[in-house]
């Protein structure tokens, strides 16, 4: 019996090693070289149901809606969840869309790279491309990498941006287009096209042409832009000012103690920047009686920048302004310059001049000026998506670190709307969709600018911005988060270079 | 025996899940290491500047040359021209709502106008300021009319890939102007000869005081490369300095693993304030040279110098001797506050200081500068410049999903503390309720990729599937034959195969 079983275990024992030998033997005949690829087929799963899918549920409201690009599912919601629809679910849409595939989604940048213009167009693509990067090593949005492609434009060259346009569009088939802000005022004709086509356009700032009257981004219905709306800008800035020469007058450090209350603006006679100013004026002397616009300067061509600035700014200081608005940054810069020049020294408000054109071109005259960040946050601001914007620069692209500005930052929150949005549509990636789910955005914080939210008619979704102070070729935040009628919060005189709050 | 085969099973196990694992855990490690390189190479005959007072000086370059290389997503490049301004010059450009043709035309005509005025006029009244002894105020920035484009002729740029507007070579050639007399010849009535005879005497003229002839080559290729040359015959402002020929070059490459970025820039005959015709300062040749070849990992090789060759003087203040012309030590005095000295950088890479990655070759230049009793540098000219900077390493990105910090949303609230400029700064959130925890819904895969095979080796591996099928059968057959012959299912054949080897194998 025993002799039986162990005649049974050694047989199973020899029965086991020849099986095993066989086994290896044939892993050994077939190796990978005798092997070739015929073919591979890129399947599209069916989408999710609605009640399974990723992100906020319909149902849910108000809470802020939380973004981090990389963690699953990309978003979340805060307290009782975001209130996002979305739109598109449930479709049998997969693939149709221009630029989408079932492995990938082809988006198209316009930035200027022309010699000089590479300067500012450069860091707005570096960054843009450095999202793109770190977005498809973690595996692209639910599997579909994007595919960046570059075109450029002379940054006041409306024929090229609108051949750019087309030219990703009508030959390279993108299904979106974003960053493309650094041509804003030669973008009319390019914005009229996209919109024409029905091609998206998502970035952190406004792409608006300036023929277009654009205050209200309800006229540009495929356009997103994640950056303050001008209403509330102008406010904030008339605010601000006010506040500033409050605290001189206190000093007596106004020019013209009598009339503390008395302004001007400049602007260049783009119809953005025209519109700012009057907006400027409007609610400047709606302030009280003793407020007064008393001069409203608009630069007819460029060379008056340099040739009329000094005659403005003794215009203005013969006026007895005791402060200015400055539409532009182009303005602020030539604008301080002269008024140094004519010995006019007064506090300056400017729009957007967060950027190495201030710092870098303008050296001492601007020293004390402030400006806005177009309500995209700092880079000292603490939270997991910045940390990701300073891991991924440094990596890929470390002058965006130091120089952290509106076209580094802009650029990082145009992509993250972007990936927010076809992350929230997943296989039904459709342009309509993209523009329905970022038009519809309650109070989406990205983590590195001011809370979004957006409408059908409103694209512009942010009602704060920071104030920043220029000192030493340098900005330096002077202020929390300001919204328009709110109480003006301010952080630090250090930095100011003597020009005080 | 059954505690013995539960350790064997239980170190197999062990082993088995060790290697799963790792092997799981390679599979899903969530740091990508990746090739970053970042190359940058510019040259320059000449740059005009102003200390104004902490800013960058002012960027008017003359003779420039870039060249720009960078990877992962590999691209490159730069340009080559007589001019290059800086980034506020260029904003100030009209948006060009009614450009024609013939407006860009007229436009392209008057900015060249206008940047020699400029050029001639803010050069004579700082050079004859500070022979007065006096500081020269600062120059106001030039900004020429240009309604349609910022590019004046004499530009070439290139890129990898191209664009619809930049391509992978492009030259722009002032010398090849006899094409126009052909043009001209063949048909005096055509566009194109109507275009020559109207531009090039104007744009000889506007620009002659910077430039009098020059070509400009740049190309770009996938390697990823670029090359950038500029030729200039004849260039300077006509009293400070000037230059018989300037060739300036900017390379950058990846070449097997390394980053190579170059630069040159050769000056020959340069006179310094000619005075009735004569020059005070003469250098037959000025060389300079900065190179950079870098690989991830291991430490650069970088050389920059300067060579000058031919000095020759006359009415200076003071003698030239060996000592003197030691670069390191140069500083003359040309007379009536004018102070010629080397300087170390030229700082038109970066300073380097930003980025501990970033090398830096520098190779300086020479400063034609006004002495200024008050102290400060005022304005200056810099004649010959050359660096390149490199940066390649292996970066390490960490993509694990971030941690969730119980104070998101992080829009931070007014901070009590003083802060420091871009990132030294640390801004608390303060006034930030905390808030609960993320909730996330399910990742989703929207596709997947399936992937068919086929065996590409000789007949017999392509049959392998049925020819290894009917041996594994036999195989099957004679362990049941060997091990289990008299179970019901397996005695018939077993019997067969008995009598089969009794007749056919044994005997």
């Amino acid at each position: 019996m025993s002799t039986a079983a162990g005649g049974t275990t050694r047989g199973a024992r020899a029965a086991c090693v020849l099986v095993a030998l066989a086994l290896l033997s044939s892993c050994a005949a077939f190796q990978p070289g005798r092997v070739a690829v015929d073919r591979q087929v890129v399947e599209t799963l069916p989408p999710l149901s609605a009640s399974t899918g990723p992100g906020p549920s319909a149902s849910a409201s108000a809470g802020p809606q939380v973004f981090v690009p990389g963690r699953s599912g990309g978003t979340g919601t805060v307290g009782n969840g975001g209130s996002a629809s979305r739109p598109g679910v449930g479709k049998a849409n997969y693939s149709s869309a221009p630029g989408v595939e079932a492995d990938s989604i082809k988006l198209g940048i316009i930035v200027p790279m022309d010699g000089p213009a590479a300067e500012v167009g450069k860091p707005l693509y570096r960054t843009t491309q450095a999202y793109v990067n770190v977005l498809n090593a973690r595996g692209g949005i639910l599997g579909r990498k994007v595919e960046l492609v570059l075109q450029t434009a002379c940054i006041n060259c409306e024929d090229e941006n609108l051949l750019a346009a087309k030219a990703l569009v009508e030959q390279k088939h993108v299904f979106a287009v974003v960053n493309a802000y650094m041509n804003t005022y030669a973008f009319g004709a390019a914005i009229n096209y996209l919109n024409q086509k029905k091609v998206p356009l998502v970035q952190g700032w406004t792409g608006i042409g300036p023929e277009r009257q654009s205050w209200d981004a309800g006229q540009t219905p495929w356009s997103v832009y994640f950056t303050v709306r001008n209403d509330d800008a102008v406010r904030i800035y008339a605010d601000w000012l006010d506040t500033v020469m409050t605290h001189w007058a206190k000093a007596g450090k106004l020019p013209f103690p009598e009339n503390p209350h008395w302004v001007a603006s400049i602007s260049l006679d783009v119809s953005q920047d025209r519109r700012r100013s009057m907006e400027f004026k409007k609610v400047w002397e709606a302030k009280g009686s003793g407020y007064k616009v008393v001069k409203q300067a608009f630069i007819a061509a460029q060379e008056e920048a340099v040739t009329r600035m000094d005659s403005l700014m003794a215009g203005m200081k013969d006026a007895k302004a005791n402060g200015v608005l400055s539409a532009s940054n182009i303005t602020m810069v030539f604008g301080m310059q002269a008024a140094a020049r004519q010995s006019w020294k007064v506090p300056w408000v400017s729009k957007s001049a967060w950027g190495r054109a201030a710092t870098d071109n303008c050296g001492a005259a601007c020293d004390g000026g402030y400006t806005d960040n177009n309500g995209w946050g700092w880079a000292g601001i603490d939270s997991p998506q910045m940390r990701q914007y300073l891991a991924a620069m440094r990596a890929y692209y470390p002058d965006g670190v130091t120089y952290a500005d509106a076209q580094t930052l802009g650029g990082w929150i145009g992509m993250m709307a972007f990936e927010y949005g076809a992350t929230q549509l997943g296989a039904d990636l459709t342009r309509q969709g993209l523009i329905d789910v970022l038009g519809n955005l309650r109070n989406f914080d990205t983590g590195i600018g001011a809370p979004v939210t957006t409408s059908p008619g409103d694209h512009l979704g942010m009602r704060k911005l920071m104030m920043l102070q220029i000192c030493k070729n340098s900005f330096w935040r002077v202020s929390g988060w300001l919204s328009a009628g709110a109480p003006v919060s301010h952080v630090s005189t250090k930095g100011d270079c003597g020009w005080g709050y | 025996m059954i505690g013995r085969r539960s350790k064997r099973a239980a170190a197999a196990a062990g082993v088995a899940g060790v290697a799963l694992a790792a092997l799981v855990g390679s599979a899903s490690a969530t740091v990508l290491t990746q090739t970053v390189a970042d190359g940058a190479a510019v040259a320059f005959t000449l740059r005009p500047a102003y200390d104004a007072g902490g800013a960058d000086p002012l960027k008017l370059y003359v003779g420039y040359t870039q060249a720009n290389v960078t990877t992962p997503e590999p691209e490159a490049d730069g340009q080559a021209s007589w001019y290059n301004l800086g980034i506020l010059e260029t904003g100030l450009f009209l948006p060009p709502e009614s450009c024609t043709p013939e407006k860009n035309l007229q436009a392209t005509l008057d900015g060249g106008e206008d940047l020699q005025t400029w050029l001639a006029s803010s050069l004579e009244s700082a050079v004859a300021t500070v022979q007065q002894g006096q500081v020269p105020g600062p120059p106001t920035v030039p900004g020429p009319r240009h309604a349609c484009t910022e590019r004046f002729p004499g530009f070439a740029q290139s890129r990898y890939p191209a664009t619809t507007t930049i391509l992978e070579r492009d030259a722009d050639n002032y010398l090849d102007k006899p094409t126009a007399a052909q043009a001209c010849r063949e048909d005096p009535a055509s566009p194109t000869c109507g275009y020559y005879k109207q531009f090039w005497p104007t744009l000889r003229d506007a620009t002659g005081a910077a430039v009098q002839q020059g070509s400009f080559f740049t190309q770009s290729t996938n390697r990823p490369s670029q090359r950038s040359e500029a030729l200039l015959l004849g260039a300077g402002d006509g009293l400070a300095v000037t230059i018989g020929t300037a060739r300036t070059t900017s390379s950058a490459r990846l070449e097997g693993g390394a980053l190579i970025v170059e630069s040159s820039s050769n000056l020959d005959d340069i006179c310094f304030v000619a005075v009735a015709g004569v020059c005070t300062l003469r250098i037959d040749h000025l060389r300079q040279e900065a190179r950079v070849v870098k690989r991830a990992g291991s430490a650069a090789q970088r050389s920059a110098g300067t060579v000058l060759t031919g000095v020759h003087g006359t009415g200076l203040a003071q003698d030239l001797d060996a000592e003197t012309l030691g670069l390191n030590a140069l500083d003359l005095d040309l007379g009536g506050s004018l102070r010629l000295s080397a300087v170390s950088q030229s700082g038109s890479c970066g300073s380097g200081r930003t980025d501990p990655s970033v090398v830096l070759a520098d190779a300086g230049g020479l400063l034609l500068s006004a002495k200024n009793p008050q102290g400060g540098q005022g304005g200056s000219i810099m004649i010959g410049g050359a660096c390149a900077r490199a940066r390649i390493e292996l970066a390490s990105l960490d993509l694990g999903e971030p941690a969730v910090e119980a104070r998101e949303p992080t829009v931070p609230g007014e901070s009590p503390v003083a802060e420091s400029p871009a990132l030294t700064v640390s801004v608390s959130p303060g006034g930030v309720a905390p808030i609960g925890p993320v909730a996330l819904g399910p990742a989703r895969t929207v596709s997947r990729t399936v992937t068919h095979y086929v065996l590409k080796d000789s007949l017999a591996w392509r049959t392998a599937p049925y020819w290894g099928t009917l041996l594994g059968l036999i195989l099957m057959v004679a362990l049941a034959c060997r091990f289990a012959p008299d179970k019901p299912v397996v005695a018939p054949v077993s019997g067969a195969v008995d009598r089969f080897a009794r007749r056919f194998l044994r005997g």
